[in-house]
């Protein structure tokens, strides 16, 4: 029987992006932001998602290294991972796809601490890269994608 | 039939009574001779027995069982309290800790107990084979009066009794004791009830019938009984049901009832009965228990909430305090007098319900000072010194935060003082100080505050030694070492990088040090000072907030976003005109009430542009003696706020410490003054 693995579907730009199912909490619309000095570019600040607060990392300049203004339209994903529990700013999410794993294909790519294979999905007129929201948090930058895409 | 449900109670009832054998024998160490406190360990030693035989942890019963054995043969002055005996029931208190640990963990308790049950064998047999006479003796007497003296019957009893005898009925005593390895205890009590439907009825019961059908008893128990069967007949009634190990029935006569002053007495001519020679080992623990539960029918005004939904509680009443925040907003702006009428009313019940449950969870510091005399016991006989740990204000109630976080740091100072304070015995008699030294360990609140105090009589801080340590790792210039005061020399120590111990010891001086103390401290609200007498010891003074997740704050605003400063860190509010602000070595200071204080700009701090204003309100906050004026845009109100992290994912932000949720639902970050002032 063919496996499928169901993933939630974000786009950024031009570029799809695909979250395991089971790490998002929820899609939430633009929200009142409060910013944390001292903090890294792409950290837009904190808000309050029922009840909790919550740090929101902008993956548009974070993976995209794009200037994006918080005036733009955009979506928060809520993820959590472990005791992480993040908000990922995004250019629009509106799908959760079941992707059969006879589409999916592993790059090798070299990240900055050790070599990861990171997944995509080659599906009729479009490619999805799959990410790993830990890997993403602790290793995964915007070089590193440079390099994947340049690969696939 | 699965134990599992009573594994919780089992973990929880059974560190607390090794906790409670640990006290004692401390205790008992101090005061030998006093055979009451050797019977309150027996009590738990028993207790944490049957409960371990219950469920079924074979080594914990069996080292328990050993260990009581010791105490039995303490109890009845067959040996005498020495250290060596008393060091080997600690090590095996150690061991039953570590299974218990073990246990709780989900594993399945069992250790290589074999070398300590022999331990415990020979300290026992030392004694037992001199002392076989006596204790044969002791037998004798007991042998006498085979009736549970415990069995007090109130008036009513009495009456009923007598009514009974004049009636024609049979009053008898039965002792029942179950097996050990019973696990229904609850059903074989039914079972002996329902078999004595019709042929006898329960007049009193020791622990009480309730007690019984809630299994708060070990495995025997006393009933009185009125019947016209015979002893024979009720025994085998009783004898039938499976899992009872035995049954003795003895017959009262009416004489019995009178209360005897004297319990050596015999009582007249009781039914003989056979087993009675035997009764004395099963009665013992009866008396026992029955004096435990008594004192644990006063107790039970409490109940055991899981601390999980305490917190749960907790987080729902700090959202309805959010909520309670954006109805005053709204009344406000409606200015409708009912509402803001309605809503004072609310804020009133809402801070009783705070101040409720604020309470509950509250603890006492006892949780961690309870582990500290036998951590100094330990210590003190590893490194060869005499201490005395004095500890007062155990009984101090700290949120239960707090004192789940405050222990490494507290083991640690002790750790510290043990090693580095106090002197050796002949160093200390050289010294003309008394060969033992003292700790002292205090607790008492203060104000918002509650205050830990780690005191000891030894060497002080050798202030040449910080500072040339300090030097040395590039803390300070030379210059500098020598100019500092005595206390900025102390406050050296709480520095990563700097130990003063010549040797690294196992006690302390390894892995982590004062800083990461100081660090937990910080990361509780709370502070730390230490300040020392040279050759006449040291002082360690923790000062913590009562609560963590609840303060009073005050909003400021910079730029256009809102920030909060914790109430109790801010001496006041001011206006600071430009014209008064100078400059001293590139840092702006302000002359104020008569002392300079350095100005902190926190547009500049979260970096925001600077903005030129004629006059700029501030806020003074104080960390120890240190002041610092915070320059913001205006003021906005104070507010009791709910403190919330920043996440796993935002450690560390410079100058902030948490964030919390304002009444409009936006998030405001609270401002950590004391790494500003710092």
């Amino acid at each position: 029987m063919e496996t499928q693995a169901r993933k939630v579907v974000c786009q950024i730009g031009e570029e799809e992006f695909a979250f395991p199912v089971e790490h998002i909490t929820g899609i939430e619309k633009p929200q009142p932001i409060t910013k944390v000095p001292n903090t890294a570019e792409h950290i837009k600040g904190v808000t309050n998602i029922r009840g909790e607060v919550t740090p929101l990392l902008d993956l548009r300049s974070y993976l995209l290294k794009r200037e994006a203004t918080l005036d733009e339209d955009y979506k928060i994903l809520l993820a959590q991972v472990g005791e992480i529990k993040i908000g990922l700013i995004v250019d629009k999410a509106n799908e959760v796809l079941d992707i059969p794993e006879d589409l999916l294909e592993s790059v090798t790519v070299e990240g900055n601490e050790n070599e990861r294979s990171i997944q995509v999905a080659k599906m009729e007129n479009r490619l999805i890269i799959l990410l790993d929201i830990d890997y993403m948090l602790n290793e995964m930058d915007a070089e590193t994608l440079g390099k994947l895409k340049t690969m696939v | 039939m699965s134990t599992n449900q009573y594994m919780d109670l089992f973990i929880e009832e059974s560190e607390e009574h090794l906790q409670a054998v640990n006290t004692n024998l401390l205790a008992l160490e101090k005061d030998p001779e006093n055979l009451p406190i050797v019977n309150e360990i027996f009590r738990s030693a028993h207790t944490l027995k049957g409960m371990a035989a219950t469920m079924g942890f074979e080594d914990l019963t069996k080292l328990t069982h050993q260990m009581e054995n010791v105490l039995d043969a303490i109890r009845n002055e067959q040996l005498k309290v020495t250290t060596d005996i008393l060091n080997v029931v600690f090590d095996a208190v150690e061991f039953l800790e570590k299974m218990i640990i073990d246990i709780s963990q989900g594993g399945d308790g069992k250790e290589d107990i074999i070398a300590i049950v022999s331990e415990l064998e020979k300290v026992e047999n030392g004694v037992a084979d001199e002392l076989a006479a006596p204790a044969n003796s002791l037998q004798e007497e007991t042998t006498a009066s085979p009736l549970n003296k415990d069995v007090v019957y109130d008036d009513y009893v009495q009456n009923v009794l007598i009514q009974a005898f004049e009636e024609g009925y049979f009053v008898y005593q039965a002792s029942i004791t179950l097996r050990e390895d019973c696990v229904l205890k609850r059903a074989r009590i039914f079972m002996i009830l329902e078999a004595l439907e019709g042929k006898a009825e329960i007049i009193h019961a020791l622990p009480s019938v309730e007690d019984l059908e809630e299994e708060k008893f070990d495995f025997d128990f006393t009933m009185t009984l009125t019947s016209k069967e015979s002893t024979e007949e009720l025994e085998e009634t009783i004898g039938r049901i499976s899992e009872v190990e035995k049954v003795t029935i003895q017959s009262l006569l009416e004489a019995d009832l009178a209360p005897s002053e004297e319990p050596g007495q015999p009582s007249p001519s009781p039914a003989v009965d056979a087993d009675a020679g035997t009764e004395e080992k099963v009665e013992r623990p009866t008396k026992e228990e029955s004096k435990g539960s008594k004192s644990s029918n006063i107790a039970s005004k409490s109940i055991r909430v899981n601390i999980d939904r305490i917190d749960q509680l907790m987080r729902s009443f700090e959202e309805l305090l959010i909520y309670r925040g954006r109805l005053e907003q709204l009344a406000k702006e409606s200015d409708n007098k009912e509402n803001i009428e309605t809503l004072e009313k609310m804020t009133r019940v809402s801070n009783d319900l705070q101040n409720l449950i604020l309470s509950m969870r509250m603890v006492p510091v006892e949780r961690v000072f309870n582990r500290f005399p036998r951590m100094v016991r330990s210590l003190a006989q590893e490194m060869g010194k005499h201490i005395n740990l004095k500890i007062t204000g155990a009984d101090t109630e700290l949120d239960r935060t707090v004192v789940d976080q405050i222990g490494d740091p507290l083991v640690h100072l002790i750790r510290n003082s043990v090693d580095h304070g106090l002197e050796l015995p002949d160093v200390r008699l050289e010294r003309n100080k008394p060969a033992t030294g003292v700790i002292q360990l205090r607790a008492y609140h203060s104000g918002n505050h509650v205050m830990i105090e780690i005191e000891d009589d030894g060497a002080g801080i050798d202030r040449d030694k910080v500072v040339q340590k300090a030097v040395s790792s590039g803390l300070i210039s030379k210059e500098e070492g020598e100019q500092l005061p005595n206390s900025e020399v102390y406050d050296l120590l709480f520095s990563s990088g700097l130990s003063t111990a010549d040797q690294i010891s196992n006690v302390s001086g390894r892995g982590v040090g004062l800083d990461v103390v100081k660090t937990t401290i910080e990361s509780l609200g709370g502070a730390i000072t230490v300040t020392s007498t040279p050759g006449e010891g040291s002082l360690f003074t923790i000062e913590l907030p009562l609560t963590l997740s609840i303060i009073l704050a005050l909003l400021v605003k910079v730029e256009e976003e809102t920030y909060a400063i914790s109430l109790s860190s801010i001496k006041e509010t001011t206006i600071i005109p430009k014209s008064s602000i100078r400059k001293v070595h590139e840092q702006k200071v302000v002359n104020f009430r008569d002392s300079v204080i350095p100005i902190i700009s926190l547009r500049e701090t979260f970096g925001f542009p600077e903005e030129e204003q004629e006059e700029c309100p501030a806020v003074i906050v104080q960390k120890g003696d240190k002041q610092a004026a915070l320059l913001v845009d205006s003021l906005i109100g104070q507010e009791e706020i709910v403190i919330k992290s920043l996440g796993e994912f935002l450690t560390n932000v410079f100058a902030i410490s948490g964030a919390t949720i304002l009444g409009d639902g936006k998030v405001a970050l609270i401002i950590d003054s004391n790494a500003l002032v710092s």
